[in-house]
């Protein structure tokens, strides 16, 4: 709801610059630019039935008329009319492929819709003919973000940035393309800017409060978040939120009491019904986990994740057949969750299912090989079967990802250790930590780096050191 | 597994068909009695606020051990230390030592452990406890990050340290964790077994802000996935009061586990041959098989009790041994960290060809506990009704999660789960109440009778507090028997013999043995809870020496001492 409002006022702000008089040859010409003039006017008055009425008008006496096509595609566009909106546009562009606020609008049309990856070639045709429209970078950066093209959005969102230093909107959106390609750092510049320009941006506070989640850090998630819900004690964001934060901070009943006023809100929201479930479970209250959680597959029958959490309760209860029944429904919602192959497996295997449990521990494997867990579990289950050799075959691949899982660990250890150690001048512990992090990891390209770094600095302070002598 | 789970599922079944009920709540008492008893130090380790890394989280182990042999169970605490030292000098707090508590035999204790010459400072973790030297009494030994301790009984109140001398003291660069005495070779005298945690150089060790090492949001001490695990150590005793190490020629460091804490000594597999279970922490637990001829093979893995029953390692930590559903064959317990459970694994003996395990954490009932990051844990039979029940103390890891709004929390309460006599248990902690919802931040736990009133009383070290002596009084009218072993042939202590008690109609098994628990030495006498039966139809004591000896038709409530040889006379 933030958002939309975002967009129309910014979208808004455009159209009162739109409308440059066309070259009038003749008197006819000027009448009709008059006419469209008389239009826009009323369309700024968000008179768009009248507006409408009048661009057809002039549409009618001068179908070529590429800023009428324009203007009509504008007004439909407010009337959600977007497939009349759309094929405005697009006339008006055929029509004059220069025509700037056309490829603009028709982007904007398209985000609107959700069609994110259509509004990308408008939107770069419209940062192309008229680069510094901060709307277009703004539009086309958010359209990049959406496609996963996180790089390209970041530069747009920056340029919008310069261009509309002030705009809250456009910060936030900045701190979100950041946070989404997890420079938190820069994120949380951007989202504190925004909110010190505008308060009462939830969107930015909400965004804040999910950068310092994904960084974990619950106490600064949760401050942020209450102060959104003190501005918005409705907003349903702010509200699953800040449940996420409490739960990432293991203040379940906290967490708990954010889902039931979200739910008291929206009492068809099937994520919130989820996260609810899973603060239950996370306090060992089985009965209301399972609750909330067949709620939301009531609601919602493809959450693969609610099916997932339902059978893992249920295995951890003991009750084996609806655990099954669970993980089932888990992989009917998503075929390649390798998961709930996994933990239908396990379960079958607790069942005395041992044939069926190694065919969907197999599938577990094939698609996520280098989990040890499943290499054990299938060992589990073959060496039920008799099959000794096979078992141990398992399990020592078990072992041997396990030891990879740890290696790494100790490889991240000995790197940041070893970065330390050289901004502190300690090089040859520098060059110790780090060539361990090599040895533990030989793909570790920070590592790599910073001992080649650590190199050049003792082969320097060598040199100098002859030089000195 | 399928046939355990089967089988257990059709033994409910057919019990419920019979009328089976749930046993009541047991009509018994826990009270802490620390305080009144005497218990008065405090055990320091590591900072209380925040820790820098992760040798201040391990904490200390505690052990029963009757040192004068008074047939009164006295009291060995571990301590521990801090990292900025105790720096000595006029009007400063004395370090932290160890301590050694004479019990008066009139539910008070004595601290004696300046006399006895036993209080060491330094990082201290477990002890264990057994006659290494055969001349009668108890001696001990304690791990520490740092060189061990072996401390000689010397048969008059004292002790005499001769750990360097007698070879175990081990390197001071190691940290020393979990321990048991075993006569793995079944020659006649104790052996050791030393878990070892973490080859930790604190100069290298990341701290929570260069790892950096996050726990839900909060700055911890990081480990131990990513620092270098170290390995287990047996030790041979030749005699004469040395030792050798023998762990490559026995096959110890070849195990994919590591991070050892809790070590259990125990015949899993009924050969007569005692084996070796280690919770390693965050990796697979490991389980030396003893192959008869002084070598172990690690057989956790495919026999089922290296992993959770999905696969995955555990933050291993406390173990314990008992044969909880009477089907002959010892169990397993293991303690692991908060968001996960413990594990209950299930001995389905060799039938399938060689030793398997079936984790039944779920459908026994131990798995509804998610919140509590247990460390000591045993199976006391706490209403002495022939079931053993399962008791473990619980604290977390990290001091700084007082800042989360976490139930659990640092301290944390016990968990007393009731064997409802079909394969399943019970958590009756609230019911009973008391001192077992007391909130600790536990981690040695002994096991032990200290009043001889015939219930299993339990002993708790803490971190950075004062110990908790949970006293349980029975109102359950429930019989008992008390066995105290003393080897002839077999080493002294009796550790590693089988006793198979049969008392009307139903017989029960357990070991002699040593460690046990987190860190810690249970009463190294053997109980058994009776119900309501009058008198015992037999015990038979399988010796490590291969000496059988049986007892017929003995009265109940009551210690007997059992000497090898005299079985039957």
């Amino acid at each position: 709801m933030v958002l939309a409002s975002i967009i129309i006022a910014i979208t808004a702000i455009t159209l009162t610059q739109v409308p440059s008089p066309p070259q009038a040859a003749t008197s006819t010409k000027a009448r009709e630019v008059q006419e469209l003039r008389e239009g826009l006017a009323l369309q700024q008055q968000q008179r768009d039935a009248e507006a409408i009425a009048i661009f057809r008008e002039v549409l009618r006496q001068r179908p070529d008329f590429a800023e009428a096509h324009s203007a009509l595609g504008y007004s439909l566009g407010r009337q959600n009319d977007f497939a009349g909106a759309v094929s405005e546009f697009e006339t008006a562009i055929g029509l004059q492929p220069t025509l700037q606020e056309a490829h603009f609008r028709l982007g904007v049309m398209y985000w609107l819709s959700g069609e994110f990856v259509r509004a990308i070639t408008p939107l770069r045709a419209a940062v192309k003919l008229r680069p510094g429209h901060l709307e277009s970078h703004f539009y086309l950066g958010r359209c990049l973000q959406q496609t996963g093209n996180l790089r390209e959005a970041i530069t747009e969102l920056r340029r919008a940035a310069t261009l509309g230093p002030k705009l809250a909107e456009v910060q936030s959106a900045l701190g979100g393309a950041l946070a989404a390609a997890e420079d938190f750092e820069g994120a949380e510049a951007s989202l504190r800017r925004a909110i010190s320009l505008r308060p009462d941006l939830i969107e930015a506070r909400n965004q804040l409060g999910l950068a310092l989640i994904e960084q974990r850090r619950a106490d600064a998630a949760v401050t942020e978040l209450e102060a959104a819900r003190r501005l918005a004690p409705t907003d349903r964001a702010t509200l699953h939120n800040l449940g996420l934060a409490l739960m990432q901070k293991a203040d379940y009943n906290a967490a708990i009491a954010s889902y039931e006023s979200l739910l008291r809100l929206a009492p068809d929201d099937a994520e919130a019904w989820y996260n609810l479930g899973l603060a239950f479970k996370y306090k060992d209250d089985f009965a209301a986990a399972i609750r909330a959680f067949e709620k939301c597959i009531a609601l919602q029958p493809r959450l693969q994740e609610a099916h997932y959490s339902l059978g893992i309760t249920l295995l951890q209860q003991g009750v084996i057949d609806k655990a099954i029944d669970a993980f089932r429904g888990a992989i009917i919602a998503k075929p390649d969750f390798a998961e709930a192959f996994y933990l239908l497996g396990t379960a079958l295997q607790q069942k005395g299912e041992t044939g069926e449990a190694v065919a969907s521990f197999r599938k577990a494997i094939a698609i996520a090989p280098l989990s040890p867990q499943y290499h054990n579990t299938l060992g589990n289950a073959l060496r039920q079967q008799g099959d000794l050799a096979a078992a141990r075959a398992e399990f020592a691949e078990a072992a041997r990802l396990n030891k990879l899982k740890t290696d790494a660990q100790a490889a991240l250890f000995a790197t940041n250790l070893g970065i330390q150690r050289l901004n502190e001048g300690r090089i040859s512990e520098a060059i110790e930590r780090l060539t361990e992090a090599l040895r533990l990891d030989p793909d570790n390209a920070t590592a790599r780096r910073y001992l080649e770094l650590a190199t050049r600095r003792t082969n320097r302070s060598g040199k100098s050191g002859k030089t000195g002598r | 597994m399928m046939i355990g789970l089967l089988g257990l599922g059709a033994g409910i079944a057919a019990i419920a068909g019979l009328g089976w009920q749930a046993p009541e709540v047991p009509r018994v008492t826990i009270s802490n009695v620390a305080a009144a008893a005497g218990l008065k130090h405090r055990t320091i380790y590591g900072g209380e606020q925040k820790n820098k890394y992760l040798l201040e989280t391990t904490g200390c182990g505690v052990a029963w051990i009757d040192f004068d042999n008074d047939g009164w169970q006295d009291i060995f605490f571990v301590n521990g230390t801090r990292l900025e030292g105790w720096p000595k000098g006029v009007g400063r707090e004395e370090p932290p030592i160890s301590r050694l508590y004479r019990n008066n035999g009139n539910g008070t204790f004595t601290d004696v452990t300046r006399a006895a010459g036993v209080g060491r400072t330094g990082w201290g973790q477990g002890v264990c406890a057994g006659d290494f030297d055969n001349d009668g009494d108890e001696d001990l030994f304690v791990t520490y990050y740092g060189k061990n301790l072996l401390w000689r009984n010397n048969g008059n109140g004292t002790f005499t340290e001769v750990g360097e001398k007698a070879g175990v003291a081990g390197l001071r660069t190691r940290w020393g964790s979990g321990c048991a005495f075993i006569d793995y070779d079944r020659d006649g005298r104790l052996d050791l077994v030393v878990a070892n945690y973490i080859d930790l150089d604190l100069k290298t060790a990341p701290t929570p802000e260069s790892g950096p090492c996050l726990y839900k949001g909060l700055m911890v001490a990081c480990g131990p996935p990513g620092l270098q695990g170290a390995k287990n150590i047996l030790y041979h005793n030749e005699g004469g009061g040395l030792f050798t190490d023998v762990s490559a020629k026995a096959g110890i460091p070849a195990t994919s586990g590591t991070y050892g804490l809790g070590v259990l000594t125990s015949d899993f597999d009924n050969d007569g041959w005692t084996d070796i279970y280690v919770a390693n922490d965050s990796a697979p637990a490991t389980l030396y098989h003893n192959k008869r001829d002084g070598t172990f093979t690690d057989i956790a893995a495919e026999a089922g009790a290296a992993y959770s029953g999905d696969g995955k390692p555990q933050a291993g930590m406390g173990v314990a041994a008992a044969d909880y559903d009477g089907d002959g064959w010892l169990d397993i317990f293991k303690t692991n960290f908060s968001g996960d459970t413990s594990t209950l694994y299930h001995n389905l003996g060799t039938k399938l060809g060689g030793l398997v395990f079936d984790d039944v954490t779920f459908p026994s009932g131990i798995g509804l506990n998610t919140r509590w990051l247990g460390w000591g844990c045993g199976f006391p039979d706490i209403d002495n009704d022939g079931w053993p029940d399962i008791l473990l103390v619980n604290g977390h890891v990290y001091p700084e999660v007082i800042r989360l709004n976490n139930e659990a929390g640092y301290p944390q309460r016990k968990v007393l789960y009731q064997n409802l006599r079909n394969g399943s248990f019970r958590d009756i902690t609230e019911k009973v109440g008391g001192a077992l919802i007391e909130p600790t931040a536990s981690r040695g736990a002994a096991f032990g009778d200290y009043d001889n009133d015939g219930d299993l009383d339990v002993v708790i070290n803490p971190v950075n507090g004062t110990p908790a002596l949970l006293r349980t009084d029975s109102e359950t009218g429930n019989n008992w028997l008390t066995v105290r072993l003393q080897g002839t042939k077999s080493n002294r202590s009796g550790f590693g013999a089988r006793l198979r008690l049969t008392a009307e109609g139903r017989t029960q098994i357990n070991d002699a043995r040593s460690g046990g628990s987190y860190y810690s030495q249970n009463d190294g006498r053997v109980h058994f809870g009776l119900g309501m039966a009058t008198r015992v139809t037999r015990l038979e004591i399988a010796w490590p020496s291969g000496t059988v000896d049986t007892y017929n038709d003995l009265p109940v409530n009551r210690l007997i001492v059992c000497k090898e040889g005299d079985g039957g006379k």
